[in-house]
């Protein structure tokens, strides 16, 4: 599963983007799991994550966030807007030596950074290179960078223009705009906060 | 997924939802365009329905292949995993599946929000499998194959549609450039797109090995990626 | 033909039969349906000079070219009849899905004659339609009907439309309505005990194949979603976000919030009725009306206090209105109960609330006491009295007999001061939910209307189109006069469609596009403003028949009273009562002293046939 890669936008929109997925291996180390992936989402949850999830339940805007926490099970996330909340939570992480393989995507060089403040070596990269094929059947690239914050694409490219279409209205804030999208994605992994500002964006640009 | 057509108040606040644009009005009822629909459940799990008559119907083999690989809660039976591959290298500081010297690749149908169907999986799984790239065993689309040294998927279900379907394979680094060519080959007769990652264990020093043949193949990559911060335990000797 | 489906149901009930009668093109061009060509049959079929009770009484439920479409708002079915409040022509619309589902089933209208030696219901289904025993049904309120019809025809939720009467309406409440599809009215002008005195309970529509044949399906579509997008954005979206769930702290503010029979018009607890606060509090679910998109009507359990764990529906403003401030009672849970139970015993909240506010008051000086109450300690904001007092109404026990009978008739009966302190108009219909002290074109228009209820106001998408003033002075005689008269006919338009107000924002430019999408018949805009004033004049003349004159178009001591207290103290009606009038009549164009329209307004409509 490579749910969290590929997601699309500026250096300057990705130093806001930060997701942390926790696991365990399957036949190694999986026995018990659940409290370990419990714990992990305890720690994320100190520290204000922009969204968390559970896949089988849900994310913190489709249930509440203890919700998600006692549902923790096979794999879960959590989502950051800054790299020095990323370090801090890679610290406690570190602590409490929960056994649990630890992915985060992000910038590589500001995760770079993260690790070494806390005191992480990284092990393995996943580099995406980028879509191929038939890309003129895409949507507009402004609009992948709110639909690629779900890696399994449940949300829509057509919600997101109807979003842009309420915030152009007037009828919804970006805020407002970005919690109708972020429920879609199951695993929680979609940034609202993010997204407020890419809707924002596209809001703005004269159609 | 289906709209009971004699329930449906014809509000239209569904169509927005779905990934694949298969909900349209049709004579003052909402309907789901069967062949485009993949099944991935959105439109329900929205609630946007004020009358809740959107339903899912599990179909049999092979449309049932759809609702698996296009929704995520769903879990494979085969690998017990949900969502659409495995563990991948996620999982690489205690499985070890990706030594030095290796790389891993997956090549990602539909994605993002596109759509496919099986037969452009079969195409380019053929092109690598002739390249030497060896498939991911616990891979759901492996699952698919007749024959893994080949990479020919099963007749069956070439016309089956998913929200996405990921190719998982190894192989060794040397190998890479002529993986990568054949790969921009193939790539010019799929009538989807597909997402391409490489996975690379990083050397003592803390080197990427292909982040470094990239650049000199001068192959893009984006700024962003994932990383394993070597926290599993107990930890492989990789 | 286009949009039509050709045809109304017939149905006799003295001689036990229905049968389908061709509608004719010419006709529906000039009424279009609805209220129009209930009109049309009202004058031509039902002596003005009966009794509404009078077995050749009609009663004309009507779609129009647009039921059926999913342009939204629809499925409205609008009800014609000679009403028991005023003796008069009564207009009175419900929303839900009945408009849409007869139109599937074949019929743009259901026209009921006669009365029936036994309590009956009509079904209505793809096949035709029939006249079934309902003498099962007596006595269920209008929920348990619509339940029961649904099991007894083996219908599920949603695939069939139920519109029945209450024990009000079996026991002729002056002010019993017809409900429907959870809760929907059509309430006003006694429609209810009209088919009580016919002995029909209810009327069911089964959800039908579509099979109705439009000029431009496309155009309709395209006209679905343009409505609601305007939908969306008018009034930046209240209604169709909260539909009137937000109004009691805004009603309050601007002095039209009816408090305590017009007491007072502070109301300090106001906020507590907000939909913002007792949706999320009280488990809410949207429950949209056939084709519509808007949040407007919801289903709800109350969550808190005495009456926690009630399920009913949300209430409308009006509901908020009577059963909150205007009996003086501060506790949102039991106004949902209280709205409820109204509805299920089948009146009108809006005379219902006029009845027990004037009882509360009389309680208060002394005119009504406990014995005269049957034991009931009508104290201001007393629930369970209320309740009570409800129930006996619907049933006319004790004085809930004389209560029936509105609240005109029971002041008067009453006599003495008591006659003072009741809201309503010389002809016998009472306002809306307001205190029309602080909302004076729905002051003049009450006491005007042809319809019993509300023929017209400010609510019209393109003031200019209806040459209305803009900016509107409220409180100017000259503004509320030339608002009043001038789109005279605007909110007709969509009665004659049938579609609701709260889609259509009465957008007369939109409805053309989709009369014409559907009908193929080319209207101009000013054709189609004409048919709502050709139905409204319709009316006028027919009421003057019946007895309806001008000297009895005349507010209430109470009703056009000054206030005491509140925004509006210092504005009171009544010295501009006279040149208001006076105004409106002239540009109206109709004769001030007998109240017909002039002869060159009646060339204008086409309705010389009507006056010879």
């Amino acid at each position: 599963m490579t749910h969290s890669l590929h997601r699309r936008g500026t250096a300057e929109s990705l130093s806001g983007d930060y997701v942390i997925l926790c696991l365990p291996a399957v036949g190694i180390n999986d026995d018990g799991h659940d409290s370990k992936l419990r714990e992990f989402l305890r720690i994320a949850l100190r520290h204000d994550p922009v969204n968390m999830g559970a896949i089988m339940l849900g994310n913190m805007y489709s249930h509440k966030a203890q919700e998600v926490v006692d549902s923790a099970h096979g794999i879960v996330h959590a989502v950051f807007v800054s790299k020095d909340v990323v370090s801090e939570v890679l610290k406690e992480l570190k602590e409490a030596d929960l056994g649990m393989s630890v992915v985060v995507s992000g910038i590589f060089e500001n995760v770079d950074e993260c690790a070494e403040k806390a005191g992480l070596k990284h092990h393995t990269a996943n580099f995406s290179l980028g879509i191929w094929g038939k890309t003129e059947k895409l949507p507009s690239n402004d609009i992948l960078e709110v639909t690629t914050m779900c890696g399994h694409a449940m949300v829509s490219a057509n919600l997101v223009r109807a979003m842009v279409k309420e915030i152009k209205a007037g009828r919804k804030t970006p805020e407002e705009a970005a919690k109708v999208l972020a429920p879609q994605c199951a695993c929680g992994i979609f940034n609202p906060t993010r997204a407020a500002k890419l809707l924002a964006a596209m809001a703005t640009k004269k159609s | 997924m289906k709209i009971d057509g004699d329930i449906c108040i014809a509000c239209e606040a569904c169509l927005p939802y779905c990934p694949m644009e298969a909900i349209n009005m049709k004579d003052n009822v909402a309907v789901i365009d069967q062949d485009e629909c993949v099944d991935c459940g959105v439109c329900l799990k929205s609630g946007v329905c004020p009358v809740d008559c959107i339903i899912f119907e599990p179909a049999p083999w092979p449309r049932s292949l759809r609702t698996t690989f296009s929704d995520p809660r769903t879990e494979h039976k085969e690998t017990k995993i949900a969502g659409r591959g495995t563990e991948e290298m996620k999982t690489n500081d205690v499985t070890g599946r990706f030594k030095r010297g290796w790389v891993g690749m997956g090549c990602e149908f539909g994605r993002p929000g596109i759509g496919t169907r099986f037969r452009d999986v079969d195409k380019v799984a053929q092109v690598l499998a002739k390249h030497g790239a060896e498939f991911e065993p616990k891979n759901p689309v492996t699952f698919l194959m007749k024959d893994v040294k080949t990479g020919k998927i099963r007749e069956d279900v070439l016309n089956e549609k998913v929200l996405s379907a990921i190719i998982e394979c190894i192989f060794p680094i040397e190998k890479f450039k002529d993986v990568i060519t054949a790969l921009k080959e193939v790539a010019k007769e799929v009538d989807t797109v597909f997402s391409v990652e490489c996975i690379n264990r990083a050397d003592p020093d803390g080197s990427y090995p292909l982040r470094k043949l990239l650049v000199d193949l001068g192959i893009p990559h984006y700024i962003n990626g994932k990383q394993n911060v070597s926290l599993g335990r107990p930890l492989a000797e990789v | 033909m286009y949009g039509s489906t050709g045809k109304i149901l017939r149905v006799d009930l003295t001689q036990g039969k229905v049968w389908d009668e061709a509608l004719e093109e010419a006709a529906l061009r000039k009424y279009l349906g609805g209220t129009g060509l209930g009109a049309k049959y009202l004058f031509e079929e039902v002596d003005p000079k009966l009794d509404w009770s009078d077995p050749k009484n009609i009663v004309y439920l009507g779609s129009g070219p647009l039921g059926g479409t999913r342009i939204p708002g629809c499925g409205t079915i609008s009800f014609t009849t000679k009403g028991a409040m005023t003796n008069g022509a009564t207009s009175t619309q419900a929303n839900g899905n009945f408009g849409a589902f007869l139109k599937w089933c074949g019929y743009d209208g259901i026209l009921v004659q006669g009365a029936s030696p036994s309590w009956k219901y009509i079904y209505v289904h793809e096949g035709g339609a029939e006249l079934r025993d309902a003498s099962y049904l007596q006595d269920k309120d209008t929920w348990e009907t619509e339940d029961a019809i649904k099991e007894e025809l083996g219908y599920k939720e949603r695939t069939m439309s139920v519109f029945s009467i209450g024990p009000a309406g079996e026991n002729l409440v002056r002010f019993a309505g017809v409900f429907g599809d959870r809760g929907h009215a059509a309430a006003h002008n006694g429609v209810g005990a009209v088919l009580g005195s016919k002995k029909l309970k209810a009327f069911a529509a089964a959800r039908a194949t579509n099979k109705l044949q439009f000029v431009d399906a496309d155009k309709l579509g395209e006209i679905a979603k343009k409505t609601t997008e305007g939908a969306k954005a008018f009034g930046g979206g209240g209604v169709f976000n909260w539909g009137t769930s937000r109004v009691v702290p805004g009603a309050e503010a601007g002095g039209w919030l009816p408090v305590k029979n017009y007491l007072t018009d502070i109301f300090p607890e106001k906020d507590l009725f907000d939909g913002a606060r007792v949706r999320p509090l009280f488990q809410s679910k949207n429950y949209p009306c056939y084709g519509c998109a808007s949040h407007h009507y919801e289903l709800m359990t109350v969550t808190e206090g005495p009456y926690a764990g009630y399920f009913g529906k949300e209430p409308e403003y009006e509901q908020w209105a009577s059963w909150g401030p205007q009996i003086y009672q501060t506790d949102p849970g039991a106004a949902v109960m209280l709205s409820n139970e109204c509805d299920r015993l089948g009146m009108d909240t809006n005379e219902a609330g006029w009845v027990v506010g004037w009882v509360m008051e009389c309680y208060e000086k002394g005119a009504l006491k406990k014995k005269d109450l049957d034991g009931l300690e009508m104290t201001w904001g007393n629930v369970e009295a209320t309740r009570a007092l409800l129930k006996n109404i619907a049933h006319r026990h004790g004085y809930g007999n004389n209560l029936a009978e509105g609240v005109k008739r029971a002041a008067e009966k009453l006599g003495g001061e008591a006659v003072n302190w009741a809201i309503f108009t010389d002809r016998g219909n009472t306002p809306r939910g307001h205190d029309h002290r602080g909302r004076w074109v729905e002051m003049l228009d009450t006491v005007v209307s042809n319809t019993g209820t509300l023929e017209t106001q400010m609510l019209v998408k393109n003031k200019k189109l209806w040459n209305m003033p803009d900016p509107m002075d409220i409180f100017n005689p000259e503004h509320v006069v030339a608002a009043e008269a001038n789109s005279k006919g605007s909110m007709t338009v969509s009665d004659c469609l049938v579609q609701c107000w709260f889609t259509s924002f009465n957008d007369t430019e939109t409805q053309t596009e989709a009369i014409n999408a559907a009908t193929g018949w080319n209207m101009s805009l000013e054709e189609v403003m004409k048919v709502g004033r050709r139905a409204v004049t319709l009316m006028r003349i027919y009421n003057l028949k019946a007895g309806l004159t001008p000297d009895k178009e005349k507010p209430s001591p109470r009703y056009c009273s000054q206030s005491v207290d509140g925004p509006n103290k210092d504005k009171p009606i009544a010295p501009h009562w006279e040149k208001m009038m006076d105004r409106y009549y002239q540009l109206m164009g109709w004769d001030r002293k007998t109240g017909m329209p002039l002869p060159e307004t009646i060339k204008e409509l086409g309705l010389e046939d009507f006056t010879k």
